[in-house]
């Protein structure tokens, strides 16, 4: 390994780096719906 | 096992590792074997992140504590689509754009080499020691269904997984992870559909929901504030946080997957891919291991799954006692059954606290009797019910499954204790400026190497209770002191390098007092304990220096 390259140096796509809030919005959402949904039917079926 | 569930256990088997050994094309360099050349696809390394925390473990551990316990597991996973978005925010672009080969090599720029060394061990200690209970769980299946001994199980599946992951590299790692994460989820599925169909011979669906529930083991979220409680929403949201940012964001196994991703972008898809699909897979295990439950009411169940000192009591003193326990349990086991199918709920519930008791005391039978104080079952369960209930085929396709995970799983974490070994201690310390020949055979020997410890300390691990929890366990006592210490390098400014270092030694010593002296306070709490002493320790000692700029103490 030459030790004055860095892993990846020549790679122009590397540091694409597109904002992406609406995908962690919809995450968060359905994460919040899947733990509502199972306290629900915890409660149901208790 | 059957010829032909042999053959499918072969076959796949003997397909991951010739494709992982095909995989060791364009290994010669250090950037190809240690990161793919940074040319995965995000849905490789997505699938691949997934596999590397979805072993082995998860299959026979999970399954089984879910048939003890039911979904409460489930809430563990809670803190991981946030973890993930943090993380894609933060650690994501600012590990790729730093171009490191390791996320400990960012801690010498920020702070000095002995903070970076100290990560590196940290992390090297904590992800051995479960790297061998990954390893041990395949064995546990192995020697129920063959007799086998441990260690002779834990080298059948440690020398093929070794042999490719020594040989290919990274690349082999993830591409066998792909292959493991398509076999899992098809084999889980199958084992649904197959409980499902037993289940409904005797009572419908909704029944079989309210039998479940009626143990409790349908209560998925608690949201009690209590420490000594391994489980609930809280210890998730507050410790599981700060166990999932440790774990995705700070452990070379999980940083090293979506270091191989082509860019910023596709790294964050990769994490974005656990996000949505973590909690729906965690569920469908856990909905597995409380349907076999389900199904063992009308089938009548082991007395203990874990069948490997059955020669040794019946031939011991205490001989007659467990005959007549068996008798007894059996009895009981009937009457659960009619109570279950007659929908007769208290007397259901009476009998299976009976049962219960019952099985308690043959467990303190055998314990007393075979000297083995460890000795327990739960990981047994759904081994059990795979090769006495399954049909032939599935079987072998539900053993590979197991034998895959654990290979694949455990590939990738000796992937990533090599590379630390290699870039944080042996280049960073002995070898500057050697050739990229050189610190490629030098990273194969020390996966080599990692491998065979692996197997060692997978002898040891196998009859520590459940294992999932016990791999989390292990993780906990070193995670919060490496998340603490990130958070002291990317998010302020006024740490030092001193302040660094003695805080993470002080969040090691706070964590390592209360898993020894507080045993009550539930392992996920060991997480955020040590994230906070080491900050606020870190911070204390910083405060007393003049501030340095950044990079440069």
């Amino acid at each position: 390994m030459n030790p004055n390259s860095e892993p990846g140096t020549l790679n122009p796509e590397l540091d694409h780096d597109t904002p992406m809030t609406s995908t962690y919005i919809q995450v968060l959402v359905l994460e919040a719906l899947i733990i509502a949904a199972l306290w629900v039917f915890g409660r149901a079926f208790a | 096992m059957r010829p032909l569930d042999w053959l499918v256990v072969v076959a796949y088997v003997g397909w991951i590792i010739i494709d992982g050994l095909r995989r060791s094309k364009g290994t010669d360099k250090v950037d190809g074997y240690l990161l793919a050349n940074r040319s995965l696809p995000w849905w490789a390394v997505g699938l691949s992140v997934m596999a590397t925390q979805m072993s082995a473990v998860t299959i026979v551990g999970t399954t089984g504590l879910a048939y003890s316990t039911g979904l409460r597991f489930i809430q563990n996973y809670f803190p991981l689509p946030l973890a993930m978005v943090i993380l894609s925010l933060t650690v994501v672009p600012f590990f790729t754009r730093a171009r490191v080969y390791t996320a400990y090599e960012y801690l010498e720029r920020r702070f000095d080499v002995r903070v970076r060394s100290l990560a590196s061990f940290l992390f090297l200690i904590g992800r051995a020691a479960s790297l061998g209970v990954t390893l041990a769980a395949p064995s546990v299946v192995m020697s129920v269904i063959l007799g086998w001994s441990l260690p002779v199980t834990v080298l059948v599946i440690c020398i093929p997984m070794i042999a490719y992951t020594t040989i290919g590299g990274v690349q082999a790692v993830a591409w066998t992870d792909v292959k493991q994460m398509f076999i899992v989820v098809f084999g889980m599925s199958a084992a649904v559909v197959i409980l499902l169909y037993g289940i409904l011979q005797h009572v419908g669906f909704g029944q079989a929901l309210n039998l479940a529930g009626a143990t409790g083991r349908l209560k998925a979220v608690d949201f009690s504030f209590n420490l000594s409680e391994t489980y609930t929403f809280w210890s998730a949201m507050l410790g599981g946080t700060f166990l999932m940012l440790s774990y995705f964001g700070c452990d070379q196994s999980q940083v090293q997957r979506y270091l191989t991703a082509k860019s910023i972008d596709e790294a964050r898809q990769s994490l974005m891919m656990s996000a949505w699909v973590k909690i729906p897979l965690q569920l469908l295990i856990l909905t597995t291991g409380v349907l076999v439950f389900v199904f063992y009411l009308f089938n009548t169940p082991p007395m203990l799954f874990n069948r490997v000192y059955d020669a040794q009591v019946a031939a011991g003193p205490r001989a007659a006692e467990y005959a007549g326990l068996q008798q007894e349990f059996d009895a009981e086991a009937a009457a659960r059954g009619r109570a279950a199918t007659s929908v007769d709920r208290t007397a259901f519930l009476a009998s299976d606290t009976r049962l219960k008791a019952i099985r308690a005391k043959a467990l303190a039978v055998v314990k007393q009797a075979s000297g083995d104080d460890s000795y327990n079952d739960v990981n047994y369960v759904f081994p059990t019910f795979i090769t006495t209930v399954m049909p032939i085929g599935l079987v072998g396709l539900m053993i590979a499954a197991i034998f895959a995970a654990a290979m694949s799983a455990s590939g990738g974490e000796l992937n990533a204790l090599a590379t630390a070994t290699v870039i944080d201690f042996y280049k960073r310390h002995f070898r500057k400026d050697a050739t990229d020949g050189h610190y490629v055979f030098v990273s194969r020997l020390a996966t080599f190497g990692w491998g065979l410890f692996a197997c060692l300390v997978a002898m040891r691990a196998a009859n520590q209770g459940s294992l999932i929890e016990v791999v989390n366990r292990y993780g906990s006592v070193v995670y919060g002191s490496l998340l603490g210490v990130f958070i002291l390098a990317i998010l302020t400014k006024r740490a030092t390098a001193r302040g660094a270092f003695w805080g993470t030694i002080a969040g090691m010593a706070a964590v390592l007092y209360v898993y020894n002296w507080v045993p009550w306070i539930a392992f996920l709490w060991h997480n955020l304990i040590g994230a906070v002493v080491v900050v606020v320790v870190g911070m204390a000692i910083s405060y007393t220096q003049r501030p340095t700029s950044v990079g440069s103490n």
